[in-house]
C-alpha cells in the first residue's frame, strides 16, 4: 500500500489538524467509514470546501480513501497522530519530570523529619507482644 | 495529569499529588538549598538554583551542559522575579528562558499548592506560551524548541 512506504510529514499533521472542521470530519470518522457525501452533509459548509479538507487530509495520511462503487469512502488513519501525541510528551515532560523529582524528595525529606514520633507507637507495639514470649524480659525502656 | 498544550490555550498545566504538607513542598519550591538537590537531572544538571523568595526577588537557575539540546542550547539558564509569595499556597514568578526563540520573552509560572486529607495537591502552571505561537504556526520553533524535538522524533523514528 502507498502510505505505508511514506514518512509521515509532521508539517502535514499539524497543518491538518489546525482547522476545526478537518478535526471535525476526523471525529465523525472515528465513528467508522464514511462515504465523502454523507461527509459533507454533516457539515454546513459546500460540497468544493469538505472536498479541499478531505484532500489535505488525505495529505497528511490521516485518512484513507477507497472506492465502494460509485461511491469514495473515507477512513481514518490514527498513525500519524503517534507523532504529535510524542510531541506532546516532550513538551509536558518537563514539569513533569520536574514535578516526579520534587514528590520524590518532599516524601523522602517528610518521611526523614517525622520519623522519630511515628515510628515509636507500632515499635512499642510489636515489642510488647513479643515480651510475654520473652518470659516478660522488658524489651523496652 | 497534564492538560496538552494546544494552539487555542497559552497555559500548560501540570499537577501532581504529595504526601506532605504544603508547608513542607513549599520550602522544597523555594529554598536554593532544596532546590538545587531536586530541581535537576542527569540531562540536564543544575550547577546553580539561587532563590531570594521574597515579593520582587529574583532567582536564577542555570545547569551544566548535559545530554538534551533544545533551540541549539546545551546549557540551560533561567531567571526571574518572585510576582507572588504567600506561604505555603501560592507562589508565582516570571520565566525567562535561553532556549526560548525569543529568549528575553518572559513567561510565568504559579504554583498553587492545596492540602487534602494525605497531603498536598500541587499545581503548576506555565503562561505566556502562546505569544511563541508564531513561531510555532511557522513550524521553526516554539517553546522549547518543541519542534526541534519533534523533527528528531519524526525523523529518527
Amino acid at each position: 500500500m502507498r502510505h505505508r512506504s511514506v514518512t509521515y510529514s509532521s508539517e502535514a499533521t499539524f497543518q491538518a489538524l489546525a482547522d476545526p472542521t478537518r478535526r471535525a470530519v476526523l471525529d465523525l470518522l472515528r465513528r467508522g467509514s464514511q462515504p465523502a457525501g454523507e461527509i459533507a452533509l454533516a457539515f454546513p459548509v459546500s460540497r468544493p470546501a469538505i472536498s479541499k479538507h478531505l484532500r489535505l487530509l488525505r495529505r497528511a495520511h490521516l485518512v484513507q480513501e477507497h472506492r465502494e462503487g460509485r461511491h469514495r469512502v473515507y477512513q481514518l488513519n490514527p498513525e500519524p497522530l503517534r507523532a504529535v501525541d510524542s510531541w506532546l510528551d516532550q513538551y509536558r515532560s518537563f514539569w513533569s519530570a520536574n514535578l516526579a523529582s520534587l514528590k520524590a524528595f518532599v516524601e523522602a525529606e517528610c518521611a526523614k523529619e517525622t520519623r522519630p514520633p511515628r515510628a515509636a507507637r507500632p515499635t512499642i507495639k510489636i515489642r510488647v507482644s513479643h515480651r510475654k514470649e520473652n518470659d516478660g524480659k522488658p524489651t523496652h525502656r | 495529569m497534564a492538560n496538552p498544550p494546544t494552539a487555542d490555550n497559552d497555559v500548560l498545566v501540570t499537577e501532581i499529588h504529595i504526601a506532605a504538607p504544603p508547608e513542607r513542598v513549599f520550602k522544597a519550591l523555594t529554598d536554593s538549598q532544596e532546590l538545587i538537590r531536586w530541581f535537576t537531572s542527569p540531562e540536564c544538571p543544575a550547577k546553580l538554583w539561587e532563590m531570594d523568595a521574597r515579593p520582587g526577588g529574583s532567582y536564577r537557575y542555570a545547569t551544566e551542559k548535559g545530554t538534551v539540546v533544545v533551540n541549539g542550547v546545551t546549557e540551560f539558564e533561567y531567571h526571574g522575579e518572585i510576582l507572588e509569595l504567600d506561604p505555603p499556597r501560592f507562589l508565582a514568578y516570571t520565566w525567562i528562558a535561553n532556549w526560548h526563540d525569543d529568549k528575553s520573552r518572559s513567561t510565568v509560572v504559579r504554583w498553587e499548592l492545596t492540602p487534602d486529607a494525605t497531603g498536598t495537591r500541587v499545581k503548576v502552571s506555565h503562561s505566556g506560551l502562546s505569544q511563541e505561537n508564531v513561531a510555532r504556526k511557522d513550524y521553526s520553533g516554539g517553546w522549547p524548541g518543541v519542534v526541534e524535538m519533534l523533527k528528531k522524533f519524526v525523523e529518527t523514528k
